[in-house]
């Protein structure tokens, strides 16, 4: 099947370089300290954040900075394949590790010496593009707890199908097998915290798709900043702050 | 009209202002480390430095983390000759979803006379008592201190079960009972 | 959390006197909110939130080989899911180990023997051809949030979800000579069956505080409370099953009495409740096809 009509359009109707709709909601559950729903296109991922707390482990805690602990689940629904054996698979284990890489580069964890900041994702649905939005709701999530960090962290794939490279791959394109390439993203510092690659390419459709990718990392960043400051505005003037 | 800022967004530049809670620097520039409301305040007049203060707030609970010179209310689990262990359940007036360990060292037990300390003499398990941060303490716990005259145990209960009574600083007594227990007694005035 | 003596002692004066924290009575439940068709790519689906504790139903309907004992009726699939953001800091594998004890309370409320007959679902009318297809309902629950009475919300979500379940028609073709039937199903929705849910029973969580009897007890309440009876109720006060929970408190006989009294008197206005919100649900849905 093609991937790219002649007119220049996807399956779902999107352009190559498009990125899909992006919604976000915070303050989704009351029981933790931040939470947030991060949804690109079908791809819905929902991430609560408990901490800073005390260490579960008190032997784990760190004496001079804080300890992040990320877990990752995905429902038995989130994907339309057949069921499949719960447990921790070893994919779910490198996801929580890349998610909880990105948080560590991102939140100033030398302001929380001895605390642990604990990060649950859950996936509701799964559309390709599963890790980029996983870091976005943890982000979005940190954010809504209050927890202090350096920089935004905004994340996005992109993938090279038919000789063009084309942006935010749902499921039916990643499913090929082709290149796909996941980076996150500090917008205002602008450095590069993850970068994942599978599959083989040459050099130039690599730093293609990744340039590509990082643009898309710019946009989605600049969605989530807008949700953001809408969310605490409008907080802030029901209390009256504003 | 103040403005909401999100993480990452530039302030101001060190050279004009100072960085307040909710901010972080990096290359002399002032950046905002959570998203709320920024607020700026002036400087106080007669001080050194005349920069005025960015902070950020943000709306909503604010996480609470023992300091270095919190007054903390915790109580008393363990004790040792060396040390009284304790469960630290409240920072200031505002309680913990999970307690922190704190230690109270032999040293820091009182101001005067330090060496002559029993710790069994000072403090026994389930006693509620009123402590200061001095240190973020080793792997394990925060070390704090009752070296002040209204620092130490604010409730204890006999061993007939029963709240007891401080009669002095270092003594309280139960009133079913009348027997005298020795504490080292916070002076609650 | 932390709960001191002094907080136990209140909640449970509160509860002898009738009173709880946040005005409700001992019988009263917090306000029920129930949305179908949550999940766009599942047969029928259903969310519900009773104060802070959120559920997720999924029902996927799957064209299996129906069992050797029962070659004309369809089967259901339970499996309940705990999420790591629900916040239950259990140690190591707690949450399989509570996602397995939920799911098999909820089997014991919907499923009934082996061979389909007096269940609250036709199991029957599930079935395709006789002994070669059948349709299996495999119903996915995911617990979101908890804040006391998860249970009760479980046995809710599923109602609804199937409730909201579509199950395709099928046309049965006679393809070859060895009697192998093409199957072919129709995707048009408004062509759908959908399933008499009528007779699904709900559960009650009944709980023992001080001397009073109470239902829905959040997670505070949870903490100072005796004995804990779960029971399945149907729209008409009948009962279909009883457990006590695994780790409650002994439990004298006469109240047993009493807590199954209470779960029937209960029960039948939960779940009109309940059909109520299905029935605004699925009008407000019909309106949203016809537009």
């Amino acid at each position: 099947m093609e991937f790219v009509s002649p007119e220049g359009l996807r399956i779902d109707g999107r352009r190559p370089q498009e990125l899909r709709a992006l919604q976000c909601k915070f303050g989704v559950l009351s029981c933790c300290d931040g939470s947030a729903l991060f949804q690109a296109g079908n791809t819905k991922v929902f991430a609560a954040v408990y901490g800073p707390r005390v260490a579960d482990i008190r032997g784990q805690a760190l004496h001079d900075r804080a300890l992040i602990k990320c877990e990752y689940a995905h429902a038995a629904f989130s994907t339309g394949a057949a069921r499949r054996r719960r447990g921790r698979s070893r994919k779910s284990t490198e996801l929580a590790a890349l998610v909880r890489g990105a948080l560590e580069q991102t939140i100033l964890v030398e302001l929380l010496p001895r605390a642990q900041v604990e990060v649950c994702i859950q996936v509701l649905f799964a559309d390709g593009g599963v890790t980029a939005a996983c870091i976005n709701a943890a982000m979005l999530a940190v954010a809504d707890a209050g927890i202090p960090v350096r920089d935004m962290v905004a994340a996005c794939g992109a993938g090279h199908l038919e000789a063009m490279p084309l942006l935010d791959l749902n499921h039916t394109e990643a499913a090929t097998g082709g290149l796909e390439v996941c980076v996150a993203l500090h917008p205002a510092l602008d450095r590069v915290v993850l970068l994942q690659a599978d599959a083989k390419a040459s050099v130039d459709t690599l730093e293609a798709v990744t340039t590509l990718a990082l643009q898309g990392c710019k946009a989605a960043a600049g969605a989530m900043r807008e949700a953001l400051l809408q969310h605490v505005r409008s907080l802030a003037a029901r209390r009256g702050a504003i | 009209m103040a403005a909401v800022v999100c993480p990452g967004d530039r302030l101001h530049p060190v050279a004009t202002h100072r960085a307040g809670s909710g901010t972080y620097v990096h290359q002399q520039h002032i950046h905002a480390s959570l998203v709320g409301v920024s607020h700026l305040q002036p400087p106080e007049p007669g001080s050194d430095d005349q920069r005025p203060v960015v902070s950020v707030a943000r709306s909503g609970a604010q996480p609470v983390l023992p300091q270095l010179g919190d007054l903390v209310t915790c109580k008393v689990t363990k004790v040792n000759p060396r040390l009284a262990s304790a469960d630290i359940l409240c920072v200031g007036n505002r309680p913990l979803d999970a307690s922190f360990t704190g230690i109270i060292r032999l040293q820091d037990v009182r101001a005067t006379e330090a060496d002559k300390v029993e710790i069994y003499s000072s403090f026994r398990p389930g006693d509620l008592v009123r402590a200061e941060v001095v240190s973020l303490g080793d792997s394990r716990s925060y070390f704090l201190s009752t070296a002040r005259n209204e620092l130490g145990v604010v409730y204890a209960k006999s061993a007939a079960g029963v709240q007891m009574v401080p009669i002095s600083w270092q003594e309280m007594q139960c009133p079913q009972s009348k027997l005298v227990e020795k504490r080292k007694v916070a002076k609650t005035a | 959390m932390l709960h001191s003596k002094a907080e136990r002692a209140y909640l449970q004066q509160g509860f002898d006197a009738g009173l709880r924290s946040d005005g409700r009575g001992c019988h009263d439940w917090r306000p029920v909110e129930v949305a179908l068709a949550q999940l766009p790519q599942a047969s029928g689906s259903a969310r519900c939130c009773v104060g802070g504790t959120e559920v997720l139903v999924s029902v996927k309907a799957e064209v299996r080989t129906p069992t050797e004992e029962a070659p004309g009726c369809g089967g259901i699939q339970l499996a309940v899911e705990v999420s790591p953001c629900a916040g239950l800091r259990l140690q190591g594998r707690g949450d399989e180990e509570l996602g397995a004890e939920l799911t098999r309370a909820l089997e014991r409320c919907l499923l009934s023997q082996a061979n389909g007959a007096g269940g609250c679902l036709d199991l029957s009318a599930l079935c395709i051809v006789a002994g070669k297809s059948c349709w299996v309902l495999c119903v996915d629950a995911l617990v979101l949030s908890a804040d006391g009475c998860v249970l009760d919300a479980l046995s809710i979500a599923a109602k609804a979800a199937l409730a909201d379940t579509r199950i395709p028609l099928v046309e049965v073709t006679q393809a070859d000579e060895d009697g192998d039937a093409e199957l072919e199903l129709d995707d048009d929705p408004t062509h759908a069956a959908r399933l008499d849910t009528a007779r699904v029973p709900v559960l009650v969580t009944v709980s023992q505080v001080g001397a009073a009897l109470a239902v829905d007890l959040n997670a505070e309440e949870g903490a100072c409370a005796g004995a804990a009876l779960e029971v399945a109720v149907d729209a008409r006060g009948r009962l279909c099953g009883a457990t006590m929970r695994a780790h409650s408190a002994p439990l004298h006989p006469s109240s047993l009495q009493e807590m199954l009294g209470l779960a029937q008197r209960l029960g039948p206005r939960l779940l009109r409740e309940l059909d109520r919100q299905i029935g605004q649900s699925a009008a407000a849905a019909s309106v949203a096809m016809q537009e």
